[in-house]
């Protein structure tokens, strides 16, 4: 099984340029609070309407009739062009997906259009269903299904790789996670030692990408994680390095990942090898740029490197 | 074992992303988790349906009683303890489960010789904490007290079992979730071994795991439990949708009662149990750093290979 087949919450899209983008998908239960949000601002617009409809028809001479008429037909437009509506002109979001930073987007990446919004929308009843009727509850009460069980949309979203339900299905689109990615942290190392050991690093010592990125990954984190822990975590990789460079023993393994990541994201070495790191142009191999590790190293570069005291107590 | 080839991506989320995740890995591994809880579930759903069958009554029941009125309310009371026995039990029941998808996460497919073999020889802490300080195995004693006596004494069973027992065991599940997990998963014993000093006991490793998350954890089982209430409406319901179109009856019959809403609560019980893995998955890379762990010692790995 390769890393691909790995079940995650991204889809990647590839654009007609050959341009690689991942988005984040949400599931139904990312998108619940957004319905909710949307039906309860459509509740208290109808309640709003209802309102002012009883005030125009105490003030005006308008005949009962004729303000039911028009209350049903706000709640009838409410109902079918709310999401209609607002997804076609905001971008694919409504208020609700707008709240909890949702979006809806075309399966190959670009914004909705309104024949799209339209045909997610109108296929709403049939993801509500199978809706149960009131019977269930009271045995007189009137057979209206006006109970919606939404299961047909969370076993179409289950059975989809992108979460889509009928509506999305129909209309080629999906909805994703609109908010920022994750931008790894300016990481801090605290302690001077760290520059010096870099410099015992052998020279010729080369990285390999996967290497680079565990260790940029173990920098970032290493702050939230207890020392004995962060001593625990870094042996496991220092224990080999610390045999390759001919080190002492007790050389504090934290320290000695924290040179590493100093080395190869810092250090003047570090900007000289960014070149070797620089991706070809896009246009030849398909590649974005966050793709590489070029810019992995320029996210990863702290702003100022710290120096206070030593806090690590192992000896070189 | 490739440390760093995982069949689910490593990374921290958040607690809406795992719910979301785990119908993912409910889809892809459906056979071997239907297989193991199907297996797991059998012996509790036949106990739970015949110490439930007298409650199930409602009519001699209600002729019993001196103080109910309505068949409804000994109705609405089989419910709930059909729901809380299944709640109580299903983490001892989807032991196997927990240990499939624990694995399966590494690209494993123990067999099912391999699944219960491990399970068995973790049975006796299995027992002691999930079986009896846990309720799982504890939960037949007063369902036993009430197939003796079934008729409903709402001063007993209201405070002593509904919000006693059941709050009890809901709690105590909502801030230490892993009991499982550390159990089979990482195979603490529950007594620290003078043999084997570097490996922690449960209690330690539970409270080393759980302590610095009790907040998030209880919110998240909180939302949890929401979002389980949700689809076991959702399924429930939609069996009566079907139960109607199939024979024109559309109510919430005996069937419902007997066979189709313990089944549904099953199935939402086994989809947490997946939930519950996932969360625990989560815990350890905030709290541990697992996921730094496995890159590290991918790492590592690759660097001896090379050195050889």
């Amino acid at each position: 099984m390769n890393a691909q087949n790995a079940i995650d919450l991204t889809a990647v899209i590839t654009t007609p340029e050959n341009i690689q983008f991942e988005y984040r998908i949400a599931g139904p239960f990312r998108r619940l609070p957004a319905l909710l949000l949307d039906f309860a601002i459509r509740m208290m617009c109808l309640v709003a309407i209802f309102i002012l409809m009883m005030v125009v028809g105490a003030t005006a001479a308008i005949p009962s009739g004729m303000i039911f008429f028009l209350i049903l037909l706000a709640s009838f437009a409410l109902d079918w062009f709310y999401g209609l509506f607002f997804e076609t002109y905001w971008n694919g979001q409504t208020p609700g997906k707008w709240l909890t930073m949702i979006q809806v987007i075309s399966v190959d990446g670009r914004p909705i259009n309104a024949y799209q919004a339209t045909v997610r929308n109108f296929l709403r009843l049939a993801d509500f269903a199978p809706m149960v009727s009131l019977e269930m509850f009271a045995a007189d009460a009137p057979p209206a299904y006006v109970i919606p069980t939404f299961l047909v949309s969370l076993i179409c979203m289950t059975l989809t790789s992108r979460f889509q339900r009928l509506g999305d299905l129909a209309a080629g689109t999906m909805v994703v996670v609109n908010e920022r990615s994750w931008v790894p942290a300016n990481v801090k190392l605290e302690d001077t030692r760290v520059v010096s050991l870099s410099e015992h690093i052998p020279a010729n010592f080369r990285m390999s990408p996967t290497l680079a990125k565990a260790i940029a990954l173990y920098a970032e984190r290493r702050g939230r994680i207890s020392i004995g822990r962060r001593t625990e975590l870094a042996s496991h990789l220092a224990n080999p390095l610390l045999k390759q460079f001919n080190f002492r023993d007790d050389t504090s393994p934290d320290l000695l990942l924290c040179a590493l990541y100093y080395r190869a994201f810092v250090s003047k070495e570090a900007f000289s090898e960014v070149k070797r790191f620089a991706p070809p142009p896009a246009t030849d191999t398909g590649l974005t740029s966050k793709d590489t590790d070029a810019t992995l190293l320029v996210n990863l570069m702290p702003d100022s490197l710290e120096l206070p005291p030593p806090i690590l107590k192992a000896p070189l | 074992m490739q440390l760093d080839k995982t069949a689910i991506v490593i990374s921290q989320r958040s607690a809406v992303e795992m719910v979301d995740l785990s119908l993912f890995v409910m889809r892809r591994y459906w056979q071997p988790i239907t297989f193991f809880a199907f297996l797991g579930i059998l012996p509790f759903a036949i106990a739970d349906f015949v110490l439930g069958w007298p409650l199930a009554q409602y009519d001699s029941l209600l002729i019993a009683s001196q103080d109910i009125s309505t068949a409804s309310v000994y109705h609405f009371r089989y419910l709930c303890v059909i729901t809380a026995l299944i709640l109580i039990q299903s983490p001892f029941a989807l032991s196997a489960v927990t240990y499939f998808i624990g694995h399966a996460v590494f690209i494993e497919r123990p067999s099912a010789r391999q699944v219960f073999s491990a399970v068995w020889k973790r049975i006796g802490s299995m027992v002691f904490v999930v079986g009896i300080l846990r309720m799982s195995l504890l939960s037949f004693v007063p369902a036993c007290l009430l197939f003796w006596n079934p008729v409903f004494r709402p001063e007993i069973e209201i405070p002593l079992y509904l919000l006693g027992l059941c709050g009890m065991v809901y709690f105590v599940r909502g801030f230490r979730p892993f009991a499982g997990e550390i159990l089979l998963l990482e195979r603490c014993p529950i007594l620290k071994s003078k043999n084997r000093p570097e490996q922690l006991a449960y209690g330690q490793r539970s409270r080393w795991l759980h302590s610095s998350l009790y907040n998030e954890l209880l919110g998240v089982h909180l939302g949890v439990t929401i979002v389980q209430v949700l689809t076991a409406l959702s399924i429930s319901m939609s069996l009566v949708f079907l139960i109607g179109v199939l024979t024109g009856i559309w109510r919430w019959g005996l069937w419902m009662d007997l066979f189709l809403y313990p089944l549904t609560i099953w199935i939402v019980s086994t989809w947490g149990a997946v939930i519950r893995f996932l969360l625990y998955m989560n815990s350890r890379i905030r709290t541990e750093g697992w996921e730094i762990e496995l890159r590290l010692k991918a790492e590592a790995q690759r660097l001896e290979e090379m050195a050889r």
